[in-house]
């Protein structure tokens, strides 16, 4: 598979403070990387680099490059809210508006106004089934997206980013706040969405990137420890300090 | 035991207090509708609330000029404020730099505490002229409800300003991640979030504006006359009373206090407007 | 001619004071007679105000206690008399009215002497010092020393007055205090009346409803005041007759060009 996103020679500073050091990464099409490590090693700061949303965070600042498809997204004439359409992004914390379910959905598509040809009903429809959400919803579409239950809210914010037909979904610990039954179904989806997305979840559960990621990277204080097959890193680490986090040694 | 007690105690001065706020109140309501309620058996409802002219001394009482005047300014401040109000405190709370936010929002605080007649003095050397360079004497509706948008819009920036504020960072950085601008985001997911405070800052500032009085006798004119344009001078309900009580007996106090009641109810009436509205937009979504 | 500042009409602004105070009461009897104030008049509840405005409009006119006249306005001639001390002493000024102290019943105590005091020599020198018209002072023996409180309570015209007058006398007698409060003629009357100051303050005479009511009130002149009529400094015309202040107010005359024929 090609690679669709890569930094290379990443760092990232809060102020005087350095969260990542030198971090060189490549994200391959349709395929789903995982971000693991323990918790502030980094892993936020990073997959926040990739869809340039520490902007708008006060003093900070970026050294090296992200490429998406070969272009700096950093680059001085790179188009902050372009980037943000093919780089979507699912938090931690679900997050839907106080909106309806269906201008939750049309958010994006009304925002950038080129919904081609296709009508708005269309787009929100297609993307609550591809979030497998659909069946749930489609009769309470103009009830407020705050009253479904916190796994249908996660699979919004899902639909959401899918509206805006991104080319890269980036998941912050998309299942931490959910019960196992709602995980599952995340899990499910993500490996629907693998292909035709190329996925980047950070995860601080272990299994769960075993289970769903083809790619894993380990950071540790900011740095990239190490990079590999999933199935290489979990049963045959190259590094001592991976193999002592995924034994539970520390984190 | 112990705490059982205190729990108890507790509920009974919360009670008490909120008792003897309701019977202060009402006590008041009731004065006033009993005193202004022989106007309304003498004049007549009907001729005090329609009649236009107003010349205690001949014993004619008619407040439609003055209703219409106090209507006229809380509506103009209104118009006024909101936008300008709302503008300011996005500005405050979503684009002013960290120090320049902490130089300006606490000079709009100081201004809700400037009284009323200082606003009227300084509109009545500095807007009166102005207006009157547009027309007429310058002791106008326009003139007064420049002054109250002056005096309103304090209100209606900190409490906009708090709740643009409050508004989740969640929900800005989901719109910002869907590609949604920084104007963009603002406007269709912060502002909406934070609209149930602004109608609250708005309410509020209604409140303020047919109320004031001091500010308004200082440069609205106090003219008994219908106005037809927003550059003729006008008397609001309060300023009427303000104005008069002072000489007022008989039944010319009556009908200041009957003058009163109608504005009671027409304060009620707004509140309920704004009441349904806010209550409206939050079933809409 | 041309009074407003690029404006093409002249039409008179009238500012009056509201319904009930004694300055427009008195106005009223003297100016108006049976004319009525026209509806278009702004009102202003103060002298102060009053004089702002027309200190700020040049096509204003509006009438206020001469204790209140300063640079920012003209006080018009009227009747072909200028409204000086001189001519307000001499009673040659059309527009001028006693100003009273009202006490239930003889005034005792401090409150009689501070009464005397004000009608000494000293008390009318503050008068006439503070821009009212003074008369003849009352020989007064003042005594050693005197404790007590006294409220004074009225008219807003004999309020900045009384107040000078206040503080020169807790100045000699540093036991005794004085409360000056506003609210107007009426509110003089009816304080005086009914006890709640011991003395009142009214700048007109006792209405015979308020003389049956308050049958024990006793009144003391305790100075004269003219009303001046003002206009801004800018306003060509500097004299009119009676009759035509109350054509003016009465909203006969609108326009200052209808009265081209006064300028001096
Ligand atoms: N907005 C911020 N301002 C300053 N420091 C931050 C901010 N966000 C994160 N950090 C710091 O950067 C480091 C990495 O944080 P983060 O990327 O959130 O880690 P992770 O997601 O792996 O738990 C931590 O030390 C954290 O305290
Ligand atoms: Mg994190």
């Amino acid at each position: 598979m090609g690679i669709k996103m890569q930094t290379s020679s990443l760092s990232f500073y809060y102020g005087e403070k350095q969260a990542l050091a030198n971090v060189s990464l490549k994200f391959r099409e349709q395929e789903i990387t995982a971000l693991i490590g323990p918790s502030g090693c980094g892993k936020s700061t990073f997959l926040r680099t990739l869809n340039r949303m520490n902007d708008t965070i006060p003093h900070t600042r970026l050294e090296g490059e992200v490429l998406l498809d070969n272009q700096n997204i950093y680059a001085p004439d790179a188009d902050v809210v372009a980037v943000r359409k093919k780089v979507g992004m699912v938090f931690q914390q679900p997050n839907p508006f106080p909106k309806s379910v269906f201008n939750n959905v049309a958010f994006g598509p009304r925002m950038s106004g080129n919904n081609q040809g296709v009508s708005l009903d269309e787009v929100v429809e297609g993307s609550l089934r591809a979030a497998a959400l659909w069946d749930e919803v489609k009769d309470s579409l103009h009830k407020s997206g705050l009253v479904l239950s916190g796994g249908q809210q996660q699979r919004l914010c899902i639909a959401r980013v899918l509206a805006i037909e991104p080319e890269v979904i980036l998941m912050d610990e998309p299942c931490s706040a959910l019960d196992p039954i709602a995980t599952l179904k995340i899990e499910e989806l993500m490996q629907e969405l693998k292909k035709k997305y190329t996925i980047i979840i950070v995860t601080h559960n272990m299994q769960q990137a075993a289970r769903v990621s083809q790619w894993t990277g380990f950071f540790l204080m900011g740095e990239l420890v190490e990079y590999g097959i999933t199935r290489d890193i979990f049963t045959n680490p190259q590094n001592k300090k991976t193999e002592g986090y995924i034994t539970g040694r520390f984190g | 035991m112990n705490r059982y007690l205190t729990d108890k105690l507790s509920h009974w001065v919360v009670l008490l207090c909120a008792f003897v706020s309701l019977l202060i109140l009402a006590l008041i309501a009731i004065f006033t509708f009993q005193q202004g309620f022989p106007a309304f058996r003498e004049i007549g409802i009907v001729q005090f609330l329609t009649g236009t002219v107003w010349r205690p001394g001949q014993g004619e009482f008619g407040i439609l000029t003055m209703i219409l005047g106090s209507i006229y300014v809380t509506l103009g401040a209104l118009v006024l404020s909101t936008p300008l109000g709302v503008g300011c405190a996005i500005l405050l709370a979503e684009v002013a730099p960290h120090q320049v936010r902490g130089i300006l929002r606490p000079m709009v605080e100081l201004l809700v505490g400037i009284p009323s007649i200082v606003y009227g003095l300084v509109g009545m050397m500095f807007i009166v002229p102005l207006v009157r360079e547009i027309g007429g004497t310058g002791f106008s509706i326009l003139a007064a409800v420049i002054v109250l948008t002056a005096m309103v819009l304090p209100t209606v920036i900190t409490i906009s300003e708090d709740s643009i504020r409050s508004v989740p960072q969640k929900y800005k950085d989901g719109a910002l991640s869907l590609g949604a601008t920084r104007w963009q985001t603002i406007w269709h997911v912060t502002l909406p979030a934070a609209r149930s405070g602004i109608i609250t800052a708005v309410v509020l500032g209604m409140g303020r504006a047919i109320g004031e009085t001091m500010a308004m006798i200082m440069v609205i004119g106090n003219a008994i006359r219908m106005p037809t344009s927003p550059l003729d001078p006008a008397r609001t309900l309060t300023g009427n009373i303000a104005v008069e009580i002072m000489y007022a007996a008989g039944i010319h106090e009556n009908a200041l206090f009957a003058t009163g009641v109608v504005l009671f109810v027409l304060i009620i009436a707004l509140n309920s407007i704004a009441f349904v509205t806010r209550q409206r937009e939050q079933e809409a979504e | 001619m041309s009074v407003g500042c690029g404006r093409d009409s002249d039409a008179i602004t009238i500012i009056s004071r509201e319904e009930g105070s004694g300055t427009r009461a008195y106005f009223k009897s003297t100016v108006m007679g049976d004319t009525l104030t026209t509806d278009g008049a702004i009102l202003l509840p103060y002298n102060g105000a009053i004089r702002n405005a027309v200190a700020g409009d040049p096509n204003g006119i509006g009438y206020i206690s001469r204790g209140y006249v300063d640079s920012a306005v003209i006080p018009l001639a009227i009747d072909g008399v200028s409204c000086t001390l001189e001519n307000c002493q001499a009673g040659k000024y059309p527009l001028s009215r006693p100003l009273y102290f009202l006490t239930s019943g003889e005034a005792t105590g401090v409150t009689a002497e501070f009464i005397n005091f004000c009608l000494s020599d000293a008390g009318q020198t503050i008068v006439a010092d503070e821009g009212y018209i003074r008369q003849e002072g009352k020989p007064w023996d003042s005594p050693q020393k005197l404790i007590g409180n006294i409220s004074e309570r009225g008219s807003t015209t004999i309020q900045p007055l009384a107040e000078k007058l206040a503080n020169r006398f807790m100045k000699l007698y540093p036991e005794v205090t004085i409360t000056i409060s506003g609210g107007g003629s009426s509110v003089g009357v009816k304080s005086a009346g009914n006890g709640t100051a011991d003395i009142g303050a009214a700048s007109r005479e006792l209405k015979s409803s308020e003389m049956e009511e308050y049958p024990d009130l006793k009144t003391h002149v305790m100075a004269y005041d003219a009303v001046a009529i003002i206009v801004h400094p800018d306003n060509p015309v500097h004299g009119l007759t009676t009759g035509e202040v109350a054509q003016i107010f009465g909203g006969e005359i609108a326009d200052w060009k209808e009265l081209e024929f006064v300028e001096l």
